[in-house]
Protein backbone atom coordinates (compact mmCIF):
# COMPACT_ATOMS: atom_id res chain seq x y z
CA UNK A 1 0.00 0.00 0.00
CA UNK A 2 2.64 2.22 0.88
CA UNK A 3 4.40 1.86 -2.01
CA UNK A 4 1.12 2.64 -4.24
CA UNK A 5 0.59 5.75 -2.98
CA UNK A 6 4.05 7.05 -2.69
CA UNK A 7 4.13 5.73 -7.17
CA UNK A 8 0.48 7.90 -6.27
CA UNK A 9 2.56 10.92 -5.22
CA UNK A 10 5.22 10.71 -7.70
CA UNK A 11 2.42 11.43 -10.34
CA UNK A 12 1.82 14.93 -8.99
CA UNK A 13 3.37 16.97 -11.23
CA UNK A 14 5.37 20.12 -9.16
CA UNK A 15 4.85 23.23 -11.30
CA UNK A 16 8.66 24.21 -12.18
CA UNK A 17 9.32 25.99 -14.96
CA UNK A 18 13.42 26.59 -14.24
CA UNK A 19 16.36 25.83 -16.60
CA UNK A 20 19.89 25.61 -16.11
CA UNK A 21 21.67 25.94 -14.20
CA UNK A 22 18.21 26.06 -11.85
CA UNK A 23 17.34 22.58 -11.52
CA UNK A 24 14.86 20.89 -9.24
CA UNK A 25 15.56 17.57 -8.10
CA UNK A 26 12.85 15.46 -9.19
CA UNK A 27 9.67 14.77 -7.52
CA UNK A 28 11.29 11.79 -5.05
CA UNK A 29 13.32 14.45 -3.60
CA UNK A 30 10.57 17.18 -2.90
CA UNK A 31 8.84 15.32 0.29
CA UNK A 32 9.96 17.11 3.43
CA UNK A 33 13.39 17.72 4.07
CA UNK A 34 15.58 15.98 6.22
CA UNK A 35 17.82 19.24 7.67
CA UNK A 36 17.04 22.67 6.40
CA UNK A 37 18.39 26.09 7.47
CA UNK A 38 17.16 29.69 6.12
CA UNK A 39 19.09 32.56 6.75
CA UNK A 40 17.29 35.27 9.52
CA UNK A 41 17.14 38.91 8.68
CA UNK A 42 16.33 39.04 4.57
CA UNK A 43 15.01 41.87 2.83
CA UNK A 44 12.08 41.70 0.41
CA UNK A 45 12.80 39.84 -2.72
CA UNK A 46 13.30 42.38 -5.98
CA UNK A 47 13.00 42.59 -9.51
CA UNK A 48 15.42 44.03 -11.77
CA UNK A 49 13.41 44.31 -15.08
CA UNK A 50 15.72 45.02 -18.58
CA UNK A 51 18.51 46.10 -16.58
CA UNK A 52 21.73 43.96 -15.99
CA UNK A 53 22.25 45.11 -12.22
CA UNK A 54 21.88 41.85 -11.06
CA UNK A 55 24.82 42.02 -9.09
CA UNK A 56 23.45 45.47 -7.43
CA UNK A 57 20.38 43.70 -6.42
CA UNK A 58 22.60 41.00 -4.98
CA UNK A 59 25.42 43.25 -3.42
CA UNK A 60 22.22 45.57 -1.67
CA UNK A 61 21.18 42.27 0.01
CA UNK A 62 24.20 41.56 1.09
CA UNK A 63 24.09 45.23 3.04
CA UNK A 64 20.78 44.96 3.72
CA UNK A 65 21.12 41.50 5.60
CA UNK A 66 23.72 42.84 7.40
CA UNK A 67 22.68 46.20 8.39
CA UNK A 68 19.45 44.65 9.78
CA UNK A 69 21.49 41.42 11.70
CA UNK A 70 24.24 43.68 13.11
CA UNK A 71 20.73 46.12 14.51
CA UNK A 72 18.72 43.91 15.59
CA UNK A 73 15.60 45.26 12.84
CA UNK A 74 13.54 44.17 10.25
CA UNK A 75 14.44 43.92 6.88
CA UNK A 76 10.82 44.56 5.95
CA UNK A 77 9.94 47.51 6.80
CA UNK A 78 10.05 49.83 3.83
CA UNK A 79 12.19 52.97 5.65
CA UNK A 80 15.05 50.16 6.28
CA UNK A 81 15.41 49.40 2.30
CA UNK A 82 18.25 50.33 0.61
CA UNK A 83 18.46 52.29 -2.58
CA UNK A 84 19.62 49.43 -5.45
CA UNK A 85 20.28 52.43 -7.48
CA UNK A 86 22.70 53.85 -4.91
CA UNK A 87 24.43 50.93 -4.01
CA UNK A 88 24.79 50.34 -7.61
CA UNK A 89 26.80 53.24 -8.35
CA UNK A 90 29.52 52.43 -6.09
CA UNK A 91 30.45 50.24 -9.17
CA UNK A 92 33.24 52.52 -10.34
CA UNK A 93 35.56 54.10 -7.72
CA UNK A 94 36.17 56.84 -9.44
CA UNK A 95 32.54 58.60 -10.03
CA UNK A 96 28.92 57.36 -9.34
CA UNK A 97 27.25 55.66 -12.28
CA UNK A 98 25.08 53.31 -13.06
CA UNK A 99 27.12 50.38 -15.02
CA UNK A 100 25.28 47.33 -16.34
CA UNK A 101 27.84 44.84 -15.53
CA UNK A 102 29.45 44.56 -12.47
CA UNK A 103 31.05 42.94 -9.18
CA UNK A 104 29.51 42.61 -6.12
CA UNK A 105 32.54 42.28 -4.28
CA UNK A 106 33.99 45.49 -6.65
CA UNK A 107 30.93 47.52 -5.66
CA UNK A 108 31.54 46.34 -1.56
CA UNK A 109 35.20 47.40 -1.84
CA UNK A 110 34.32 51.04 -3.05
CA UNK A 111 31.16 51.62 -0.70
CA UNK A 112 33.56 50.26 2.71
CA UNK A 113 36.17 52.97 1.00
CA UNK A 114 33.29 55.65 1.47
CA UNK A 115 31.58 56.56 4.50
CA UNK A 116 28.87 53.67 4.50
CA UNK A 117 25.67 55.69 3.81
CA UNK A 118 23.27 54.79 1.41
CA UNK A 119 20.14 55.99 0.04
CA UNK A 120 17.11 54.89 1.20
CA UNK A 121 14.69 52.83 -1.48
CA UNK A 122 11.75 55.00 -0.61
CA UNK A 123 13.59 58.38 -1.69
CA UNK A 124 15.65 56.87 -4.98
CA UNK A 125 13.41 53.75 -5.59
CA UNK A 126 14.30 51.59 -8.41
CA UNK A 127 10.71 52.23 -10.28
CA UNK A 128 11.95 55.38 -11.94
CA UNK A 129 14.30 53.44 -14.08
CA UNK A 130 11.20 52.25 -15.44
CA UNK A 131 9.20 53.72 -18.74
CA UNK A 132 6.48 53.80 -20.92
CA UNK A 133 6.52 52.78 -24.34
CA UNK A 134 4.82 55.14 -26.79
CA UNK A 135 2.04 54.25 -29.12
CA UNK A 136 3.18 54.18 -33.17
CA UNK A 137 1.11 55.60 -35.62
CA UNK A 138 1.75 52.69 -38.38
CA UNK A 139 1.73 55.38 -41.22
CA UNK A 140 4.65 57.05 -40.12
CA UNK A 141 7.48 54.92 -40.77
CA UNK A 142 10.24 57.79 -39.53
CA UNK A 143 8.17 57.36 -36.05
CA UNK A 144 8.08 53.62 -36.05
CA UNK A 145 12.23 53.84 -36.81
CA UNK A 146 12.51 56.18 -33.85
CA UNK A 147 9.65 54.60 -31.44
CA UNK A 148 11.80 51.25 -32.08
CA UNK A 149 15.19 52.35 -31.08
CA UNK A 150 13.19 54.09 -27.86
CA UNK A 151 11.54 51.58 -27.36
CA UNK A 152 11.99 49.74 -23.72
CA UNK A 153 13.27 50.23 -20.21
CA UNK A 154 14.24 53.25 -18.83
CA UNK A 155 18.16 52.21 -20.24
CA UNK A 156 17.22 52.22 -23.39
CA UNK A 157 15.37 55.48 -23.06
CA UNK A 158 18.41 56.91 -21.07
CA UNK A 159 21.23 55.33 -23.35
CA UNK A 160 19.05 57.08 -26.82
CA UNK A 161 19.32 60.43 -25.33
CA UNK A 162 22.68 60.27 -24.59
CA UNK A 163 23.31 58.81 -27.91
CA UNK A 164 21.28 61.80 -29.74
CA UNK A 165 22.56 64.62 -27.76
CA UNK A 166 26.27 63.04 -28.14
CA UNK A 167 25.86 62.49 -32.02
CA UNK A 168 26.56 58.67 -31.81
CA UNK A 169 24.89 56.73 -34.21
CA UNK A 170 23.44 57.08 -37.89
CA UNK A 171 22.20 60.37 -37.58
CA UNK A 172 24.45 63.17 -36.79
CA UNK A 173 21.90 65.79 -36.56
CA UNK A 174 23.45 69.44 -35.10
CA UNK A 175 21.77 70.00 -31.91
CA UNK A 176 20.21 73.20 -31.12
CA UNK A 177 20.17 74.21 -27.42
CA UNK A 178 16.33 74.01 -27.54
CA UNK A 179 16.91 69.99 -28.83
CA UNK A 180 18.83 69.08 -25.77
CA UNK A 181 16.16 70.62 -23.51
CA UNK A 182 13.40 68.34 -25.87
CA UNK A 183 15.41 65.59 -24.95
CA UNK A 184 15.13 66.29 -21.65
CA UNK A 185 11.78 66.45 -21.61
CA UNK A 186 11.06 63.84 -23.67
CA UNK A 187 12.95 61.40 -20.61
CA UNK A 188 10.51 62.91 -18.72
CA UNK A 189 7.45 62.56 -19.63
CA UNK A 190 8.36 58.78 -20.51
CA UNK A 191 9.99 57.73 -17.84
CA UNK A 192 7.14 58.50 -15.73
CA UNK A 193 8.43 57.89 -11.99
CA UNK A 194 11.33 59.90 -12.39
CA UNK A 195 11.36 62.43 -9.53
CA UNK A 196 14.34 64.18 -11.21
CA UNK A 197 13.84 67.83 -12.47
CA UNK A 198 13.89 68.23 -16.23
CA UNK A 199 16.33 70.51 -15.72
CA UNK A 200 18.75 68.01 -13.48
CA UNK A 201 18.30 66.12 -16.24
CA UNK A 202 19.21 68.59 -18.89
CA UNK A 203 22.41 70.00 -16.74
CA UNK A 204 23.19 65.73 -16.43
CA UNK A 205 23.03 65.70 -20.35
CA UNK A 206 25.59 68.35 -20.62
CA UNK A 207 27.80 67.82 -18.12
CA UNK A 208 28.14 64.34 -17.77
CA UNK A 209 31.31 62.50 -18.72
CA UNK A 210 29.78 59.05 -19.61
CA UNK A 211 26.44 57.30 -20.37
CA UNK A 212 26.92 55.41 -16.91
CA UNK A 213 27.48 58.96 -15.24
CA UNK A 214 24.56 60.52 -17.21
CA UNK A 215 22.21 57.49 -16.30
CA UNK A 216 22.99 57.93 -12.48
CA UNK A 217 22.95 62.61 -12.30
CA UNK A 218 19.24 61.48 -14.19
CA UNK A 219 17.75 59.59 -12.22
CA UNK A 220 19.25 61.07 -8.61
CA UNK A 221 16.88 63.36 -6.60
CA UNK A 222 19.03 66.78 -4.78
CA UNK A 223 16.20 65.39 -1.71
CA UNK A 224 18.02 62.27 -1.22
CA UNK A 225 21.31 63.92 -0.62
CA UNK A 226 19.72 64.83 2.88
CA UNK A 227 20.53 62.87 5.84
CA UNK A 228 17.12 61.50 6.86
CA UNK A 229 16.98 60.17 3.24
CA UNK A 230 20.07 58.13 4.54
CA UNK A 231 21.10 54.83 6.49
CA UNK A 232 24.22 54.01 7.46
CA UNK A 233 26.11 50.15 7.23
CA UNK A 234 28.22 49.21 10.04
CA UNK A 235 31.51 48.44 9.02
CA UNK A 236 32.31 45.38 7.65
CA UNK A 237 34.68 42.61 6.50
CA UNK A 238 34.70 41.70 2.70
CA UNK A 239 35.02 37.77 2.32
CA UNK A 240 35.77 35.87 -0.84
CA UNK A 241 36.11 32.25 -1.99
CA UNK A 242 38.20 31.10 -3.25
CA UNK A 243 40.84 33.64 -2.74
CA UNK A 244 44.08 34.12 -4.96
CA UNK A 245 45.69 30.89 -5.26
CA UNK A 246 43.64 28.48 -3.55
CA UNK A 247 42.85 24.77 -5.13
CA UNK A 248 39.17 24.89 -5.58
CA UNK A 249 36.31 22.35 -7.58
CA UNK A 250 32.34 22.34 -7.32
CA UNK A 251 32.51 20.15 -4.09
CA UNK A 252 34.81 22.34 -2.35
CA UNK A 253 32.81 25.49 -3.32
CA UNK A 254 29.32 23.68 -1.80
CA UNK A 255 31.48 22.99 1.37
CA UNK A 256 32.62 26.54 1.50
CA UNK A 257 29.08 28.13 0.65
CA UNK A 258 27.13 25.74 3.37
CA UNK A 259 29.79 26.55 6.19
CA UNK A 260 28.79 30.42 5.30
CA UNK A 261 25.36 29.88 5.27
CA UNK A 262 25.01 27.79 8.70
CA UNK A 263 26.74 30.86 10.51
CA UNK A 264 23.39 32.54 9.29
CA UNK A 265 25.16 34.65 6.52
CA UNK A 266 23.84 35.30 2.80
CA UNK A 267 26.44 34.26 -0.14
CA UNK A 268 26.73 36.17 -3.23
CA UNK A 269 27.67 33.97 -6.17
CA UNK A 270 28.64 34.92 -9.66
CA UNK A 271 28.17 32.08 -12.20
CA UNK A 272 26.94 31.25 -15.66
CA UNK A 273 23.76 30.81 -17.11
CA UNK A 274 24.87 28.54 -20.20
CA UNK A 275 26.43 25.06 -20.19
CA UNK A 276 29.85 25.54 -20.77
CA UNK A 277 32.74 22.83 -20.62
CA UNK A 278 35.38 22.69 -18.49
CA UNK A 279 37.91 24.40 -21.10
CA UNK A 280 35.60 27.18 -22.34
CA UNK A 281 35.17 30.57 -21.00
CA UNK A 282 31.80 31.54 -20.29
CA UNK A 283 30.10 33.65 -23.21
CA UNK A 284 29.98 37.38 -22.77
CA UNK A 285 26.74 38.50 -21.72
CA UNK A 286 25.71 35.29 -19.70
CA UNK A 287 27.55 35.86 -16.28
CA UNK A 288 24.62 36.54 -13.39
CA UNK A 289 24.82 36.95 -9.78
CA UNK A 290 22.74 35.91 -7.12
CA UNK A 291 22.03 35.86 -3.15
CA UNK A 292 22.25 32.28 -1.67
CA UNK A 293 19.95 32.47 1.40
CA UNK A 294 19.23 28.74 3.07
CA UNK A 295 20.32 25.11 2.62
CA UNK A 296 18.92 21.49 2.72
CA UNK A 297 18.86 18.02 2.49
CA UNK A 298 16.01 15.99 1.41
CA UNK A 299 16.28 12.26 0.56
CA UNK A 300 14.35 10.03 -1.84
CA UNK A 301 11.83 7.84 -0.40
CA UNK A 302 12.47 5.52 -3.58
CA UNK A 303 16.09 5.25 -4.09
CA UNK A 304 17.32 6.19 -0.26
CA UNK A 305 19.90 8.54 -1.70
CA UNK A 306 20.00 12.26 -0.76
CA UNK A 307 20.32 15.68 -1.93
CA UNK A 308 21.56 19.26 -1.15
CA UNK A 309 19.41 21.64 -2.02
CA UNK A 310 20.01 25.48 -1.68
CA UNK A 311 17.79 27.97 -1.67
CA UNK A 312 17.88 31.27 -3.90
CA UNK A 313 17.36 34.63 -3.90
CA UNK A 314 17.01 35.23 -7.84
CA UNK A 315 16.06 39.36 -9.17
CA UNK A 316 13.40 38.16 -10.89
CA UNK A 317 10.61 39.09 -8.66
CA UNK A 318 8.39 37.32 -6.82
CA UNK A 319 6.72 35.52 -9.12
CA UNK A 320 9.82 33.68 -10.32
CA UNK A 321 10.58 32.31 -7.14
CA UNK A 322 6.99 30.56 -6.46
CA UNK A 323 6.80 29.54 -10.10
CA UNK A 324 10.16 27.89 -9.34
CA UNK A 325 10.22 25.80 -6.25
CA UNK A 326 10.22 28.89 -3.72
CA UNK A 327 13.94 29.72 -4.96
CA UNK A 328 15.36 25.74 -3.81
CA UNK A 329 17.28 24.53 -6.32
CA UNK A 330 20.21 21.28 -6.98
CA UNK A 331 23.50 23.19 -5.55
CA UNK A 332 25.51 20.27 -7.35
CA UNK A 333 24.23 21.90 -10.63
CA UNK A 334 24.76 25.78 -9.01
CA UNK A 335 28.25 24.92 -8.02
CA UNK A 336 29.26 23.46 -11.44
CA UNK A 337 27.71 26.75 -12.75
CA UNK A 338 29.93 28.89 -10.82
CA UNK A 339 33.01 27.17 -11.27
CA UNK A 340 32.82 27.73 -14.57
CA UNK A 341 32.33 31.36 -14.20
CA UNK A 342 34.91 33.81 -14.49
CA UNK A 343 37.52 31.26 -16.45
CA UNK A 344 38.14 29.77 -13.07
CA UNK A 345 40.05 32.74 -11.32
CA UNK A 346 38.42 32.22 -8.56
CA UNK A 347 36.15 34.90 -5.87
CA UNK A 348 32.82 33.16 -7.38
CA UNK A 349 31.63 33.97 -3.41
CA UNK A 350 31.61 37.01 -1.73
CA UNK A 351 29.74 37.72 1.93
CA UNK A 352 30.40 40.43 4.72
CA UNK A 353 31.32 39.91 8.28
CA UNK A 354 31.07 41.52 11.72
CA UNK A 355 35.28 42.94 11.67
CA UNK A 356 37.20 40.05 13.37
CA UNK A 357 34.54 37.06 13.41
CA UNK A 358 36.08 33.58 13.16
CA UNK A 359 33.00 31.14 11.08
CA UNK A 360 32.51 28.31 12.99
CA UNK A 361 33.10 25.15 11.06
CA UNK A 362 29.41 23.71 10.74
CA UNK A 363 27.66 21.25 8.17
CA UNK A 364 24.31 20.18 7.74
CA UNK B 1 -13.23 2.82 -6.50
CA UNK B 2 -9.95 2.66 -6.13
CA UNK B 3 -10.09 4.28 -9.90
CA UNK B 4 -12.15 6.72 -9.17
CA UNK B 5 -9.77 7.63 -6.35
CA UNK B 6 -6.82 7.78 -8.59
CA UNK B 7 -8.70 10.07 -11.21
CA UNK B 8 -9.20 12.32 -8.43
CA UNK B 9 -5.36 12.56 -7.17
CA UNK B 10 -4.79 13.37 -10.46
CA UNK B 11 -7.07 15.52 -11.46
CA UNK B 12 -6.15 17.80 -8.06
CA UNK B 13 -3.17 18.59 -10.43
CA UNK B 14 -5.26 21.22 -11.79
CA UNK B 15 -3.74 25.10 -10.62
CA UNK B 16 -6.04 26.60 -8.53
CA UNK B 17 -6.91 30.32 -9.56
CA UNK B 18 -5.44 32.90 -6.97
CA UNK B 19 -6.07 36.56 -6.75
CA UNK B 20 -2.82 38.99 -6.24
CA UNK B 21 -3.61 42.45 -4.19
CA UNK B 22 -0.70 44.45 -4.51
CA UNK B 23 0.07 48.02 -4.30
CA UNK B 24 1.43 50.04 -7.17
CA UNK B 25 3.69 52.31 -5.13
CA UNK B 26 6.62 51.06 -2.68
CA UNK B 27 4.92 53.32 0.19
CA UNK B 28 1.79 51.69 -0.03
CA UNK B 29 0.37 55.13 -0.34
CA UNK B 30 -2.35 54.24 -3.11
CA UNK B 31 -4.95 51.62 -2.22
CA UNK B 32 -4.01 48.44 -3.22
CA UNK B 33 -5.50 46.75 -6.61
CA UNK B 34 -6.22 43.32 -7.54
CA UNK B 35 -5.48 41.18 -10.05
CA UNK B 36 -7.21 38.22 -10.72
CA UNK B 37 -5.85 35.08 -12.36
CA UNK B 38 -8.03 33.55 -15.74
CA UNK B 39 -6.44 30.99 -17.57
CA UNK B 40 -3.21 31.01 -15.01
CA UNK B 41 -2.60 34.50 -16.00
CA UNK B 42 -2.75 37.25 -13.34
CA UNK B 43 -4.79 40.29 -14.96
CA UNK B 44 -6.40 43.74 -14.55
CA UNK B 45 -10.01 43.98 -14.47
CA UNK B 46 -9.61 45.74 -18.26
CA UNK B 47 -8.17 42.77 -19.51
CA UNK B 48 -10.35 40.29 -17.16
CA UNK B 49 -13.74 41.88 -18.66
CA UNK B 50 -12.66 40.92 -22.49
CA UNK B 51 -10.40 37.94 -21.36
CA UNK B 52 -10.69 36.35 -24.85
CA UNK B 53 -9.11 39.52 -26.33
CA UNK B 54 -6.55 40.34 -24.40
CA UNK B 55 -4.97 36.74 -24.13
CA UNK B 56 -5.24 36.66 -27.72
CA UNK B 57 -3.93 40.28 -28.29
CA UNK B 58 -1.20 39.42 -26.34
CA UNK B 59 -0.53 35.78 -27.84
CA UNK B 60 -0.28 37.82 -31.19
CA UNK B 61 2.27 40.15 -29.86
CA UNK B 62 4.69 37.99 -28.84
CA UNK B 63 4.17 35.25 -31.44
CA UNK B 64 7.15 36.51 -33.45
CA UNK B 65 9.24 35.81 -30.53
CA UNK B 66 11.46 32.92 -30.69
CA UNK B 67 13.88 31.84 -27.52
CA UNK B 68 17.21 32.18 -29.35
CA UNK B 69 20.01 29.81 -28.14
CA UNK B 70 21.63 31.43 -25.04
CA UNK B 71 24.75 31.38 -26.52
CA UNK B 72 23.77 34.10 -28.98
CA UNK B 73 21.89 36.95 -27.05
CA UNK B 74 23.09 38.93 -24.28
CA UNK B 75 19.95 38.71 -21.92
CA UNK B 76 20.93 41.94 -19.68
CA UNK B 77 17.74 41.90 -17.33
CA UNK B 78 15.17 38.81 -16.33
CA UNK B 79 13.47 37.30 -20.06
CA UNK B 80 9.88 37.60 -18.78
CA UNK B 81 10.63 41.91 -18.78
CA UNK B 82 12.39 41.26 -22.07
CA UNK B 83 9.60 39.56 -23.65
CA UNK B 84 7.10 42.45 -22.09
CA UNK B 85 9.28 45.09 -24.57
CA UNK B 86 9.39 42.86 -26.83
CA UNK B 87 5.51 42.57 -27.12
CA UNK B 88 5.61 46.83 -26.94
CA UNK B 89 4.42 47.15 -23.31
CA UNK B 90 5.74 48.78 -20.72
CA UNK B 91 7.00 47.22 -17.39
CA UNK B 92 5.23 47.96 -14.22
CA UNK B 93 6.47 46.73 -10.73
CA UNK B 94 4.10 45.62 -7.90
CA UNK B 95 4.45 45.31 -4.55
CA UNK B 96 2.87 43.18 -1.78
CA UNK B 97 2.64 44.20 2.15
CA UNK B 98 6.24 42.70 2.56
CA UNK B 99 7.06 44.46 -0.04
CA UNK B 100 8.53 41.77 -2.47
CA UNK B 101 7.83 42.87 -6.20
CA UNK B 102 5.91 41.42 -9.20
CA UNK B 103 6.41 42.04 -12.46
CA UNK B 104 3.54 43.20 -14.75
CA UNK B 105 3.47 44.14 -17.96
CA UNK B 106 1.38 47.03 -19.43
CA UNK B 107 0.21 46.50 -22.98
CA UNK B 108 -2.48 49.19 -24.06
CA UNK B 109 -5.46 49.34 -21.04
CA UNK B 110 -4.44 45.33 -20.49
CA UNK B 111 -2.03 44.73 -17.53
CA UNK B 112 -0.47 41.23 -17.20
CA UNK B 113 1.38 39.12 -14.85
CA UNK B 114 5.08 39.76 -16.90
CA UNK B 115 6.03 35.93 -15.81
CA UNK B 116 2.92 34.43 -16.27
CA UNK B 117 2.56 35.45 -19.54
CA UNK B 118 6.59 34.11 -20.03
CA UNK B 119 5.65 30.62 -18.84
CA UNK B 120 2.06 30.40 -20.57
CA UNK B 121 1.72 32.13 -23.21
CA UNK B 122 5.34 31.94 -25.01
Amino acid sequence: MKKKLIILFTLFSINSYAEYPYIIPTEDYNNAPVKSFEVTHMSATKSQDDVGLCYGFSTTALLENFRCRSLKISCFTPKEQLSVLDVSSFADSNRRAIIEGGLTREVLSNFAKSDRKVVKEECLNYSQLLAKNVDVDPKDPIAAITAKIDQGGGISRLTSAWNKYKHIGEKKEKMSKDCVHCLAVDIKNNMFQLKTSVDQIENALKFSKSLEEFMYQSVFPKECLEEQNKVEVPAFTIRSFPENGENYNPKILAKKLEQVLLNDIPVEMSMCTVLVSSKDTCPKGQGHSITMIGIRENCSEITKKCKKLVRIRNSYGWDWQKKNNQGWFDLDTLMEASFKFNNHIGKQFTWLEEPGRVLEKRSL
Amino acid sequence: MKKLIFFLLLSSNVYAADSQILFVDFKHLVKPITLNEINKIHMNHECEIESKKCLATIKQKISAYKKESKDEKITKGHPASELCHFAGGSSLIYFDKDNNEYDYCKIGNYIINSWDVYYNLK
